[in-house]
Parts: C-alpha cells; structure tokens; sequence
C-alpha cells in the first residue's frame, strides 16, 4: 500500500514537474489568453471564461493548494504532539484539562466555523492565512490519538527499566517513546495533511479562498461562477477534480501504508 | 488397548518469505482409548502447532504438508469442510492455550455453552428445556454450580472460567480431548483442582486425553505416557514412570536433570545452546549442537523414530 | 546492624480517590528487612494477587506505600534529596518478569546497557563503555560478541533474560529485585539464569530478592522466604523450615500442590477445601478463613498477628497463639 500511493505522488510530482519547466505560468494569470477555449493543440486545456490558461492553472495551482495543505497539517501535528505527549504521560490536572479542552474542540463543526472565520476576513486572506485558520481546528484529532498511544506505552516494562536507568522523564519521553511512535506520527501528519487539503478545497469551492491566487479549488469556484457545468466546459472543472482524486488516493495509500507499519511494531508478541 | 487416534507422518510448515519453517516434522504416536499422552516442549518445539494441525485449524502460512490423522480409522486431513467441522468439538475437542480470554465477555456462560450444542444440534429438535438441562449437568460435571450459566465471564474466578472451558471442550462427548496447557495461567493449587477436574471428566465419559504442556511435573502427576518434542520432531515417547526413570534420549535426559526439585539446593544444571532455528535446522540430527553425547555421525544422519524397546520409542543414534 | 533495605509495616490499597470505588488492598501490614553486612537471598512467594509484586514495586521505589515506610539505609525513600535518591537508584537495581517486554523494540540491546551507563558514569569514555559492558555480560555467561549489536527479537529469550541481569550488574548494586525472572523463559534454560543471579551473589556480595510463585526454585536459590497470600505475610522464615515443614494452613495447601517431577510422589494427599462462602467474614478476618481446614471462630473475627514459632521462623495462625508474638515488625528478619 505505502509503495502504490508513493508511486502515485511520485508520478503526479514527476508530471508537475515537467509541466514547469515546459509551461510558463504567468498564463496562468486571466487575460492571457482568449476566453472559453476548448482543448487544443495551442491550449492543452482550454482556457476559462476569464481566459486562464487552465493547464498553466493546474500547474500553478496545484502546489498551492498541497502547500495549504502541508502548512495547516504540520502546524496541527505539531501542536497536537506537544500537548497528546504532555497530556498522555504525565497525567493528573494537565491531563484533564487538555482532554476537556481538545474534546471541546472536536464538537464544533469545523466547517462551519471554518466558513465564519473565513468569510469575516475575507479580504485579506492569502494561503498563509487560510492554512492557519484550518490549522487551528486540526490539532484535537493528533492530541487525542497521540495521548492514546502514549498511555499505552507508559507503562511498557522498557520505560520502568529506562526509569531504574535513571532516566528523567524527558529523556524518557524523547529517547524511548518517540522513536517508537515514529511510523504512527508520520502516518497521522499524512492523515492531517489530507484532512487540511479537503478543508482548503471545500472553503475555495465555496468561494472563500484567496481570490487572486489559482488553486485547485478556487478553480472549482470560478468554473461554478461562471456556469461552467451547464455550458458544458469539462476542460474546466474535470481536470481538478481529477488531480483532486488522485491527490487524496495516494495520500490515503501513504497513511495506510504508515499506519500498517506502524501497528505491527506497536504490537509485536513475544515469541 | 484400541487406538483412537493415530498420527502418521504429520507434516506442518510455515510458509514465510525467508522459507519454509518446518514446524512439524513427520510426527507419528498413537493414542489409545482412555489414555492420557503427554506431550511435552519448549517453545518453538512444535506442540501447539501440532494441536492445531490435528483440528485442522491452521492459518496462513501454515499449512499441513503430509500426513495422516486417523480418528477412528476416518483421516481427518481429508475430510470436506463440512464434515470437519461437524467432527469438531463432537468427535475431538479443544481446550485452548489461554482459554479464559477466549470466552466472549458480553454473553452470559449459558449462551456460550449453547452454541456448540445449538451448531451441533441443527438438525435434531432437542427443545431449549433439554438443553439447559445438558448445560446444568455439564457445569456440575466439572465442579461449578448451575447457576454459574447466568452469570458473565468476568464474574468468575480464572479457575472457574477454565473450567467453563473444559465444560465447552466435553459438551459434545467428544472421543479425543485436546488440551493445549490448559492450566498455565492458574496458581498451584487451582492446578490441582482443575486437573482432577479433568481428568474426573475424561474417565466418565470415556475420552482419550492429549495434554500439550512444557511442564514436566504437571506430565508426571496427571499422564500415562509422555512424549517429547524437540524442534519440531518427536524425539521420544514412553510410559511416565519408564521416562523419569531412565529416559533415553540425551535432550530427556538434560531435560529431566535441570528441572528443580525440593531434594538439592543451590545445584542449577540448565541445558547450554539455544533452540535451534526450524528455518535452518542443523544438518543430521537438530540436537546435536547441544547434545553431550553427539559423535560425528549425528551430523550427518537424520535419527528414526523407532522402538527399541516395547512402548518405548527414541529417535536418537545411540540406539 | 543498620539494615540496608527495609519496608516497615506498609500497606498499599489501590482505588483510593475522591471516587469512591471498589478499594484492592494489595498489601497489608508487610515487613522485610536486608541486612547491610552479610548478602543475603530472600524469596517472597505466593500467587497471582497476594501481593508479591507490589511489595517489590515498593521496595524498588517505583510505587508508593498508603501507610508504613521504606527505608533505604535507615532513610525514608520519600525523604531522600537528589545525590541520596541517585545512590538509592544505582544501588538497588531490578529484573522483570517478560523477558521481550523489557527492551525497547526501536533499539538494539546494547542500548539497555548504555543507558544506565550514560546516566551514571557519565564520563565514561566509549572504550570504557564497552568494558563494562563485557565484563558485566560475561559475568552472567554470556558471551559479547554473541550479544551485542543484536536486536531484541534475534535473541533467545534465556539469552534476554540474562542481558537484563548484566545490566542490573553495570550500576554495581548492593540489591537485585528479581520479580519472576524466569517464569516467561522455557524450563531448560531457567537453571542458567537462576545460576547467573546465585554466582553474581556470591562473586560480587549482592543481596538478591527474589519474587517467585515457584516454591521449588525458591527452595533452590534463597536462605530466606516469606510467604504471602491476600496481601498478608502469613509465614516467613528460614527456607528449610517453612517449605519442608510448613506450619500455616495455606503453605501446607500449597506445598502439597505443587506438582512434583516424580510420578511416584503424587500431589493432593491433603484435601482440598473449595472457597466457603465469605459472608461472616470482614475485612479483619484472616484472609485465608475461607479456604482453611482448621478455621476456628478466633479467625473469622481478627487476623492473627505473626507468632514466633522458632527462633528462625514467624507465622500468621492462631493454631499457633502458645508461641509469643514476635518482638516486633522485624521479626521476618532470620
């Protein structure tokens, strides 16, 4: 599973790639080009009714929206690291409020809130800021999970000889059971990643996003906007929607595949 | 003495990416109507595999490779699925490694108990007041009050909760019992209790008793004959009292020297070596890296099951 | 003759809170002693929930007692400041039970070596790293280059088992907890590791307790044993007497159980009484009046204190009450 979904990105990249270096993307910009072209040999795919180049748009747009992504999925891991592992081992009042606190969190419908937050500072949103805001509702799934598996492996005989070693509790913490949760946090920030990238697309769809960037949703917004669907222009909002597809298959595949690595080392019996 | 079961040649190996692992390795006994056969092992020797290659319950990547095992003169290894699963539990049972954690914690004791009869019982129109009556029977036959059926696993003592295991294995009147260290996680004297338990059950109804263990004094308290297994193979099978007593096989023999005992104090003979891998086993016999006794033939030739002496059987080049 | 270890009259009671739960009493009123001058090997044995564990956890300063005291050196655990706590830790030192569930799966074994070492010889140079840590392996028969560099699970679980006691060894201890260090290895290779823990006792003058519910091994390796059930010592004193003539009810019972490797001495020539029900009795009753043959009403009322029968052992009956109660909680101390 994990080599399918790293063949998959790998491939999207390698694409991407030689789609840089071989188109300019200042077509990317409206006005370049004539409006509502189909397909063609000059405009791979067609341009939009504010005459986009879309192939230079899905080239452009393409890492903006996986940088919204990673942004908001890191800023969430790492948030929810610190405080899974401050609530997880060491417990008591710390632990009870983070907990309350994460759980608190976790009934708010994000996208609602997500889509106050957004259209209230509509004017000056840019990627960066959009990252932010999903980053701040996607740190209470990592806390929790990363607690869970914290207050499995506290206990763990390795982390009472590593005490009787005379380890301190942050030796303990970052020697012993980090490396052990490597594969489960990398599986998570995949998870993460994946969770931010849909909640960037779906407030760029709603019209949200930043206005003057071409991201993949933003794409999907204009193409709405402009009755791209009954007009009939596919080239318009099939191909992100495809890239779209192919993005969170093979981000999926990764997390699965981290995830079946991760499982069996946390598990393994004695022999 | 009629057999019951016979185990010709049984082969069982782990299919794994390095290779085959040879579990079992051409194991053969016989066991005889009413006996009581040991069959004692460390890990890694084989015998839990091999409880489970008789029942046909062997997971991917095992997979039995040869053999025979003749119930009653029918082999299972070739019986349809169907009929296998009809001969489980009703012609040979299982008291499993660790049983009390295979007892579902949100259904009531009665209700396990009746899913065997139930599955059993398909065809047949034994009413719901039959079968509370046989499962009652059942609880009082291995020491437990009837109204143990009402109550949930986690109301019972391990004891108790492995005697509902034994209850489960004896339901169907079985002929053969399997009983795959069904004690190990019980104290002593809960040991005790258990055992006479069974064994009390096995004689009532007739069974023929395998219990698969690494515990030697449990073998000479409760066994008629014992067989050992080493790496997958049968290194030696024989009368209790004959293999405490003098047994012939160098691994019995360290085996029997480093278990303790209340008669020397401070004295600790452990057997040197490590168990030998079953994916690279050592050429000629797998004992010999760690044998006292080995010569330069046991390296090459692979040693026989035979019997040297009436009932006594050594695989062993000394012989 | 201060003693080195001691736990004076602790108790531990699990589920104490402000929610009022079911309450475990896991220990009750126990006292062991080790001496400071002459090693010694004392095994605490009993069964599964008599409190054998706990009494090591808090020996070990992992856990802390509800009442009574742990003494290191004539000091309170609780009371002990750093470079005190530092020396409590390097001097008293454990082995476990699982022999896998010990190592920390992302390393190699060398690694639970140079973890004590790092923390307590921190100026160790690498080659004096690796010294000790051959020296300690081939103090326990092992071998280092068979060893080291290896991960847990390429390791025979004997051979685990005996890297745990060479690190125990590293810190050079004064005191081993061994909690069931061979109950999870196979039975060949028990003795070795039972004679790895004997030849470190007398090589290098460490006291050793050992935790058990193997009566045999216990007969085999100490000089003192105290057996507990319920959570209450209910005999103790020289290995001899208490496990070839037991005087309390339940070590008689237990004696009697165990399953010897002799088909002709056959196990259960005492009868065996099932679990009566328990409702005439409280919490001060004796804990084995439900179970025991020779109960008297005395027992289901208030638990015997521990009666000096001789001069080398103590027990918790009142079939015993002619004998003086013993002088104090010392008293376990041979």
């Amino acid at each position: 599973m994990l080599a399918s979904g790293l063949f998959t990105l790998l491939l999207m990249v390698v694409l991407w790639l030689i789609g840089y270096f071989s188109v300019d993307i200042k077509l990317a910009a409206p006005l370049s080009a004539p409006t509502d072209l189909p397909p063609s040999r000059e405009y791979l795919l067609g341009t939009d009714s504010a005459g986009r180049q879309l192939l230079a748009v899905m080239i452009a747009g393409t890492p903006t929206t996986l940088q919204i992504g990673l942004i908001a999925g890191a800023l969430g891991m790492f948030i929810g690291t610190i405080l899974g592992f401050t609530s997880g081992y060491f417990g008591g009042v710390v632990d009870s409020i983070i907990r309350s606190a994460a759980d608190v969190a976790l009934t708010v419908p994000a996208l609602a809130v997500l889509v106050v937050i957004a259209s209230v500072i509509n004017k000056t949103l840019s990627p960066e800021i959009l990252a932010l805001i999903i980053a701040s509702l996607a740190w209470m799934w990592p806390t929790r999970t990363i607690r869970a598996q914290v207050l499995t492996m506290r206990e763990r005989a390795y982390v009472e000889i590593a005490r009787l070693s005379g380890l301190n509790n942050f030796e303990i913490i970052f020697k012993e059971l980090v490396p052990n949760l490597l594969p489960y946090l990398a599986a998570s920030f995949v998870g993460a990643v994946s969770s931010s990238v849909l909640a960037a697309i779906g407030l760029e769809a709603l019209g949200l996003g930043p206005q003057s960037e071409p991201t993949l949703g933003m794409t999907i917004y204009w193409a709405r906007y402009y009755n791209g669907l009954p007009r009939g222009m596919w080239w318009w909002w099939a191909p992100p929607v495809i890239i779209i597809i192919m993005l969170f298959i093979s981000l999926f595949m990764i997390a699965s595949g981290l995830d079946e690595i991760a499982n069996p080392r946390a598990r393994r019996t004695t022999a | 003495m009629t057999a019951v079961l016979q185990v010709e040649k049984l082969r069982v190996y782990y299919h794994t990416l390095a290779g085959p692992v040879r579990a079992v390795e051409d194991v053969s006994f016989t066991l005889n109507k009413g006996e009581r056969l040991g069959l004692v092992g460390e890990s890694g020797s084989g015998k839990s595999t091999m409880v489970l290659a008789l029942l046909r319950m062997l997971k991917s990547p095992a997979r039995t490779e040869a053999g025979r095992v003749l119930l009653n003169g029918t082999d299972l290894l070739q019986l349809s699925d169907a009929n296998m699963r009809a001969a489980r539990f009703a012609q040979i049972a299982l008291i499993p490694q660790g049983a009390m954690n295979s007892l579902n914690p949100v259904m009531r004791i009665k209700n396990q108990l009746l899913d065997t009869i139930r599955y059993h019982n398909r065809n047949g129109r034994l009413s719901q007041a039959t079968m509370m009556a046989h499962i009652h029977q059942l609880l009082e036959s291995v020491g437990l009050h009837r109204d143990v059926a009402e109550m949930y696993p986690h109301e019972l003592s391990g004891g108790m909760k492995q005697r509902v295991c034994i209850a489960m294995g004896i339901s169907l009147q079985p002929k053969v019992i399997l009983a795959d260290e069904p004690t190990s996680a019980l104290d002593v004297v809960v040991q005790r209790q258990v055992m006479e338990t069974l064994g009390r059950v096995q004689e009532e109804i007739g069974a023929s008793l395998i219990l698969v263990g690494h515990d030697m004094g449990l073998m000479a308290q409760f066994v008629h004959t014992i067989g050992v297994m080493y790496a997958g193979k049968l290194v030696e099978v024989g009368p209790v009292e004959d293999i405490f007593e003098e047994p012939l096989h160098p691994y019995t023999q360290l085996l029997i020297a480093s278990l303790p005992s209340l008669e020397g104090k401070g004295v600790f003979k452990g057997i040197p070596g490590i168990t030998p891998s079953l994916l690279n086993p050592p050429s000629g016999c797998t004992f010999h890296p760690r044998c006292p006794q080995a010569t330069a033939r046991c390296k090459a030739e692979i040693p026989v099951l035979q019997e040297i002496r009436p009932g006594r059987w050594v695989s062993c080049l000394l012989y | 003759m201060a003693p080195l270890l001691e736990a004076r009259n602790v108790s531990k009671v699990f589920g104490s809170g402000l929610l009022s739960r079911q309450q475990t009493v896991a220990l009750q009123a126990a006292s062991v002693t080790i001496d400071d001058d002459t090693p010694s090997i004392v095994a605490i044995a009993g069964e599964s929930g008599s409190g054998k564990t706990t009494l090591a956890r808090l020996l070990l300063g992992i856990t802390k007692p509800t009442t009574g005291q742990i003494l290191y050196q004539g000091r309170d655990l609780r009371q002990l400041d750093g470079p005190q706590w530092r020396t409590f830790r390097r001097e008293v030192q454990a082995v476990f039970q699982d022999p896998f569930e010990v190592y920390n799966p992302f390393y190699k074994v060398d690694h639970a070596l140079t973890m004590p070492i790092g923390k307590f010889f921190p100026k160790a140079s690498a080659v004096e790293t690796q010294q000790m840590m051959e020296e300690a392996l081939q103090a326990v028969g092992l071998r280092p280059e068979e060893t080291l560099g290896r991960y847990p699970h390429q390791l025979s679980g004997g051979q685990r088992q005996r890297v745990m006691v060479a690190r125990a060894l590293l810190l050079k201890p004064r005191i081993i907890v061994a909690d069931e260090p061979v109950s999870m290895v196979d039975a060949s290779l028990r003795a070795t590791i039972l004679e790895s823990l004997l030849k470190v006792h007398k090589a290098f003058g460490i006291s050793i307790v050992y935790i058990t519910h193997d009566l045999t091994t216990a007969y085999q390796l100490s000089e003192r044993i105290l057996m507990m059930y319920r959570g209450n010592i209910v005999e103790a004193g020289d290995v001899d007497l208490v496990i070839k003539a037991p005087q309390h009810p339940y070590t008689q019972l237990l004696i009697d159980s165990i399953p010897l490797p002799n088909p002709k001495l056959h196990w259960g020539q005492r009868e065996m009484q099932a679990r009566q029900s328990g409702d005439h009795l409280t919490a001060a009753s004796c804990r084995f009046a439900d179970r025991c043959p020779q109960v008297m009403d005395i027992c289901c009322q208030q638990a015997p204190p521990l009666y000096q029968t001789d001069a080398r052992r103590v027990v918790s009956c009142y079939l015993y009450a002619d004998a003086p109660v013993a002088a104090n909680e010392h008293a376990t101390v041979a």
